[in-house]
């Protein structure tokens, strides 16, 4: 590596500042110098320019020269951090939807509970399109206490589907599920089934209800029958959800 | 060059650099010599202040830079700089303002 390779390199290391601006400086500064050293002998070039640490304190002095954007980064960097070593721990989206961010997580340490609101929104409690935490309120809502039209959770309320250890849902499948189509160690609903199922179709291995189908194990071998069953109760039942109840491989309670 | 020097040289070198640059291209190791001899060495400049008012001007869009090489005179290709448009009509303002300062700093001193 020749004598203005090295120079060049030890005022690089000197430099705080970005790539692309490091890649200039390595640039014109070796062109500078081999332009020089042309003229005059290079050790009196280098000389002239003095220590390596001389030449990248005076480029820094230059390129800081205006601050105002450099302190501008500083202090969001800085109020990003106060935010983190506070109470709250908090993360918003810069891109929005509608004027909703995208992303919004906020977590309380301690203290009052944090409200996250987003497309994706991750908090204490929770509200958005895609929503997870304690208490999450959404189209898909994963957590705790979850509400949504799709829901997971400890306690899962769901419109459409629930899913938890105790579900509520038109669909719910769970330890405890209440609803229109109930699967789970207890089922309660219109077509219940599970370990202990009440309702008007009730398949298990302790059924109570109008029309009853006495198994521990829904498959290929009970298929006509649950069919058969579901479609006397509910004459008007679409295709598809009978579809769902009869495609099921189950195991239920212990096999005798 | 006392800290007073240094600030006041450094208020103007954009304009020195552009006034330069309207005359003809020039490469930084020419403009570090050009403002040296012109100023009879009071704007004797060091590179680590030169390239980063380069950057400055280049990021402006008020000089731009091209490689040229001088077959007659030498085969290694050089890094000039050249106003652009826009750096002639900055520089214009900026002499202006200049003139400005210039007239006001005379009328509280004389």
């Amino acid at each position: 590596m020749s004598k203005i390779d090295n120079y060049v390199n030890e005022v690089l290391d000197c430099i705080i500042a970005d790539n692309d601006m490091k890649r200039r400086i390595a640039s014109d500064l070796t062109l500078q110098l081999n332009e020089a050293a042309r003229a005059e002998d290079i050790d009196d070039v280098l000389e002239r320019m003095g220590t390596p640490k001389e030449v990248a304190k005076e480029f820094m002095d230059s390129i800081y020269e205006n601050k105002s954007e450099l302190f501008d980064e500083i202090i969001a960097e800085r109020k990003q951090e106060a935010v983190f070593s506070k109470r709250v721990l908090e993360y918003k989206s810069k891109t929005t939807v509608m004027g909703i961010p995208l992303v919004h997580i906020k977590l309380s340490r301690y203290g009052k509970p944090a409200v996250a609101k987003g497309i994706i929104a991750i908090g204490t409690f929770s509200v958005g399109v895609i929503s997870i935490g304690a208490i999450p309120v959404g189209l898909i809502s994963i957590g705790g206490l979850a509400l949504g039209v799709i829901s997971l959770g400890g306690l899962a309320v769901g419109l459409l589907l629930a899913m938890g250890g105790v579900a509520i849902g038109a669909l719910a499948l769970g330890g405890i599920a209440v609803g229109l189509g109930a699967m789970g160690g207890v089922a309660v609903g219109e077509i219940a089934i599970g370990g202990v199922s009440r309702g008007t179709v009730a398949i298990g291995a302790n059924p109570t209800g109008q029309y009853r189908l006495l198994t521990h194990h829904i498959g290929a071998e009970t298929r006509s029958q649950v069919e058969e069953l579901i479609r006397t109760a509910f004459p008007k039942l679409p295709d598809w959800i009978i579809n769902l109840f009869k495609g099921l491989d189950i195991t239920i309670g212990e096999t005798r | 060059m006392n800290e007073v020097g240094k600030q006041l040289k450094k208020g103007v070198i954009e304009i020195l650099i552009l006034e330069l640059l309207s005359g003809e291209k020039m490469y930084g190791y020419q403009l570090i010599q050009e403002l040296d001899l012109r100023s009879g060495g009071v704007f004797r400049m060091k590179e680590g202040t030169l390239y980063p008012v380069l950057y400055r001007l280049e990021d402006s869009k008020y000089i731009e830079s091209f490689w040229e090489q001088d077959m007659e005179r030498r085969s290694v290709p050089r890094k000039y700089y050249r106003i652009t448009p826009s750096g002639l009509a900055a520089l214009q303002g900026m002499k202006r303002e200049l003139d400005t300062l210039f007239t006001a700093i005379r009328a509280i001193l004389t």
